[in-house]
């Protein structure tokens, strides 16, 4: 058998996908027929020379209740016209697809725009003039059951085309419909949608005859205070600062707007974004470079490709030009403000000072602008960018934030400088900054820095420190680690374990081999040779605590013993070490045994 | 406290990568404490993704084993979690291989280990012999015991359906383009098969840029250098963006320096000093290996075009190497990295008894202008 077959499309069923599914709301309708006049007219002004484009229009009555009648100056459409586009889904009327003439002009892409008015109606009719046959006028009418018929009609109306529909709608939600057919609510969708739109678009209501759009100039410069306004009127906040986003290639045109508060990296701003200065989605995520989350913009593209939803952009070398062009935008800005206001760049950087670090980490050209501007945590307190840049000597940074935390009140009580850069993207900004630094060098903190910070010992070549020494030595060296005496402040602390990061892997190791199954022990103990070839690890005794100095006086053995134990697991605290199980084991014997003295 | 309690406190701003995990370890340590069994289980599959995605996938080979037993001694846990194990499982098996220091042997016993908890916890055999034919490839290995080839290996994954532990559409996709270029050498096939991804529909978070990477490799091993630039453009405009300040993709930042080297030598040379320091920290050996031998390429080429000398800002102050101007000799880096790249793939092919590592290194590349 070979039979060939049809498919048979239920238009109820593409209604409900239609509104259900593929558009977010039925409001869509307006947008869609607002579209269809604007490329009704971008055809007309392209293909009728007599056509004037000072006279294009479009002009939305409004019968209250009863019927809205869109109708435009566009193009209209003949009786070829009619069947094979408006009677058949999923092609599109727009002359660029047919006849490849594009001036690029057009919005609509799928030709399914028209089939989104049953959701506000169970009729449309289309009355149509053609300007290949001015004189003749069409009228089209298509139902929700999928029938439609056309007949011409002697009425002798002007090129263009006019929906209209009607307020039938029988299904069980249509009190919610109802509410379309107001003047009101017409204009504002209008607003809401065609804000932008390039030609003007007009509502009647009894008579009246009122301009919905504007013709807008998106110049944060000259126009600060609209923009600002505008930017509280359509995304609803109070926003720092504003400035303009311009493509070069002509990708796009908008506003940007500072957000007023700190938001999280992993937050999706909603964008307002236009095609074609028709409204395509207020929700839209992906034309802004990831790292741009501080900022929320208004802005329009003529040339970027929407996905079918038309509620985003597709993932393709324009939309990627698009981005970069917009951090160039971004950066463009932050010089501007780096040059005239840096006042305004300080309070940005101190509200985003999270968004400005992965602007800096992930992209390339703005070190120079934002890298002085930037906060770190350090030993003496919160410094900027520049601060540490200007400090001179040299600069410690760390990326572990409990080193940091432990080490820091050494630092501060010498006046010296670690920077924490322990916490998301500061290891990547601190390179960048040691790159960039002239009067300080800024260096990885190792383990010999440490041990080079801490002062020699009054007690070097006192027998009893030596005794102390030799015996912890001894001791130690079961966990792998070093004794040293030095001195240090602040006094308080009794005794510092440090480690370098092969040390710390070796202590993972260790760890997890108390747990491991025989498959996963043999595993663990092939890295043993190689890591602990190049494990470091000290504790260091401060010979300014009593406790130390009372341990040097000590004469015996085993409860020095004890304490130097009790010492190496209370550092191991401190700096926040995971301990292993016998370092556990090791306190409570050890502190058992002082109880037992 | 809940998971994001503990992300909270511990981990949540932490950079990604090593410091991470070590953020991780200690709210690991505090679930512990409390005997909060749920999250330290919870917590151990955050710390080994962490590191298979942010870092060089060592720290999560390193505590597996202490995941694998607390799963273990709490039964009533592992309906709950036995998916999150199983997925780590399959990452730390798939990656054993690219550390020389774990012995073929050890490699195999983990992978059986890892087969008879896919049998135990009813996951079929297709994951694990994903991975070993991916090993296989990168290893130069003709064979573990458990098949005899990669063909045989690659055909015995496709007769198992995909499962709960199968890479998504688009990992599978870029498999499917991987084994279609460097086992079958079939650069038509990849091109169409590759479709999905370079069209935006098939993407996720290793993809489209590994499937990137792997078409410039292919290219720049076949003399091909403006398709391998190509490729390698589109690739490291990613890896940059969402990589360049991790210790993971060793490999393939490596494969875009090599590429650089031979057709845009300040791009390389750029990319090289922004990501230098990371593979100072690496242990992964086969991500060392190709960053190395990428510098070594880029050293050869800026010396072959007359530059003696460059300025470098990066942690090497252990190392022999180490100037405190922070000048070096271009001679002497080309040395230097040809020396270490070397000493990896020594510990490769000795462990691998072949000589797949030290014929990449020495293999000579030669583009028309």
């Amino acid at each position: 058998m070979n039979n060939d077959y049809k498919f048979k499309v239920n238009l109820g069923g593409m209604i409900d996908i239609l509104s259900n599914h593929l558009y977010s709301s039925p409001n869509v309708f307006v947008r869609e027929l607002l579209q269809n006049g604007i490329d009704a007219i971008s055809a007309r002004i392209f293909s009728d020379n007599g056509f004037d484009s000072s006279d294009a229009k479009i002009e939305i009555e409004v019968v209250k209740g009863e019927k809205i009648i869109f109708r435009d100056n566009g193009t209209g459409l003949n009786e070829e016209e009619i069947h094979q586009f408006l009677s058949v889904i999923g092609q599109s009327s727009k002359y660029d697809i047919e006849n490849n003439r594009s001036n690029g002009d057009f919005i609509g892409r799928f030709g399914i725009g028209l089939l989104s008015c049953f959701m506000a109606t169970d009729s449309i009719c289309v009355r149509t003039s053609s300007f290949k046959n001015p004189g003749t006028a069409l009228e089209w009418r298509g139902m929700a059951d999928g029938t439609y018929t056309i007949h011409q009609i002697s009425e002798n109306i002007p090129v263009g085309t006019e929906i209209i529909l009607e307020n039938n709608k029988k299904e069980k939600d249509s009190e919610l419909i109802d509410d379309y057919y107001t003047s009101e609510s017409i204009s504002n969708l209008v607003y809401y949608y065609g804000l932008f739109l390039k030609y003007p678009v007009y509502v009647i209501d009894g008579g009246e005859k009122t301009r919905l759009n504007l013709k807008f100039d998106f110049d944060t410069k000259k126009n600060k205070d609209v923009c600002m306004q505008l930017g509280k009127t359509f995304l609803g906040e109070e926003f720092l600062d504003c400035f303009t986003l311009t493509s070069q290639t002509g990708l796009f045109n908008g506003i940007a707007y500072v957000l007023p508060y700190p938001v999280a990296a992993n937050v999706h701003n909603m964008h307002r974004i236009y095609l074609k200065n028709m409204l395509l989605t207020e929700s839209g995520e992906k034309l802004l470079p990831e790292w741009a989350f501080f900022i929320r913009c208004i802005i329009n593209t003529d040339h970027l490709k929407p996905t079918s939803s038309r509620e985003d952009f597709y993932e393709d070398e324009d939309l990627e030009k698009a981005r970069n062009e917009i951090a160039g935008c971004i950066a463009d800005y932050f010089e501007e403000l780096d040059l005239h206001n840096n006042e305004l760049l300080y309070k940005i950087v101190s509200i985003h000072n999270l968004a400005v670090k992965s602007v800096l980490s992930s992209s390339e050209g703005m070190d120079d602008i934002l890298l002085p501007y930037i906060l770190f945590e350090t030993s003496l307190g919160e410094l900027s960018g520049r601060d540490i840049s200007e400090f001179g000597g040299t600069a410690f940074y760390t990326l572990d934030v409990n080193q940091f935390k432990q080490l820091a009140p050494l630092y501060t009580q010498r006046s010296e400088l670690l920077i924490n850069a322990g916490y998301v993207y500061e290891g990547t900004i601190l390179q960048k900054l040691a790159e960039t630094s002239r009067k300080t060098d800024i260096e990885k903190l190792t383990e010999s820095d440490i041990d080079f910070m801490l002062d020699d010992s009054e007690f070097d070549g006192d027998p009893d420190a030596e005794r102390l020494l030799s015996l912890a030595a001894k001791i130690l060296k079961k966990y792998d680690c070093k004794a040293s005496i030095k001195e240090f402040r602040p006094f308080d602390i009794p005794a510092l374990y440090t480690i370098n990061e092969k040390a710390y892997e070796a202590r993972q190791i260790r760890r997890s081999k108390e747990n491991a199954n025989a498959v996963f022990t043999d595993m663990l103990s092939s890295f043993e040779d190689e890591i602990n070839s190049k494990a470091i690890a000290c504790l260091y005794f401060n010979t300014n605590n009593l406790i130390i100095r009372k341990l040097i006086d000590c004469k015996d053995k085993d409860k020095i013993s004890c304490y130097i134990e009790i010492l190496y697991v209370q550092s191991l605290l401190s700096g926040h070490f995971p301990l292993l199980n016998n370092e556990m084991k090791v306190l409570n014997e050890n502190l058992y045994k002082l109880m037992e003295f | 406290m809940n998971f994001y309690d503990y992300k909270e406190k511990y981990f949540k701003f932490l950079e990604n990568g090593r410091q991470r995990c070590k953020g991780i370890r200690l709210a690991i340590d505090a679930a512990l404490e409390t005997q909060d069994i749920d999250n330290a289980l919870r917590l151990y599959y955050e710390f080994i993704s962490e590191d298979n995605f942010e870092s060089d996938s060592f720290q999560a080979i390193i505590i597996f084993p202490e995941y694998l037993a607390l799963f273990e001694k709490y039964p009533e846990y592992q309906d709950h979690h036995v998916r999150n194990l199983m997925w780590a499982f399959k990452w730390v098996a798939g990656s054993s291989a690219d550390f020389y220091q774990i012995p073929l042997q050890q490699i195999s016993d983990i992978y059986s280990q890892y087969e008879s908890y896919c049998t135990k916890y009813h996951y079929n055999k297709r994951s694990l012999y994903r991975n070993m034919w991916n090993d296989m490839l990168n290893q130069g290995i003709a064979s573990f015991p458990l098949s005899q080839s990669i063909t045989d290996c690659h055909k015995k994954m496709n007769q198992y359906p995909k499962d709960g532990l199968s890479e998504p559409e688009s990992g599978e996709i870029d498999d499917l383009v991987k084994y279609l270029l460097f086992v079958k050498n079939d650069i038509e096939a990849a091109l169409d098969t590759a479709e999905p991804i370079f069209s935006g529909r098939q993407s996720c978070n290793v993809v489209p840029h590994y499937t990137y990477t792997n078409f410039a490799k292919y290219y720049f091993e076949n003399g091909d250098i403006e398709s391998a630039r190509f490729f390698a453009e589109k690739a490291l405009r990613i890896i940059n963006r969402d990589f360049g300040g991790t210790e993971s993709m060793g490999r393939y930042k490596g494969m875009c320096i090599s590429v650089f080297a031979f057709c845009n030598i300040r791009k390389s040379l750029k990319f090289f000093k922004g990501q230098i320091r990371h593979y100072y920290t690496n242990q992964c050996g086969l991500d060392n290996f190709y960053f190395y031998r990428g510098a070594y390429h880029l050293f050869m080429q800026l010396e072959k075009s007359g530059e003696d000398c460059v300025s470098l800002n990066f942690p090497l102050r252990d190392d022999d190497i180490y100037s405190e101007s922070g000048k070096y000799a271009v001679s002497q880096l080309k040395e230097y990295f040809f020396e270490k790249t070397k000493y990896i793939a020594d510990r490769f092919d000795e462990r691998n008894h072949n000589s797949h590592f030290n014929y990449i290194l020495t293999k000579e590349y030669q583009f028309n202008e």
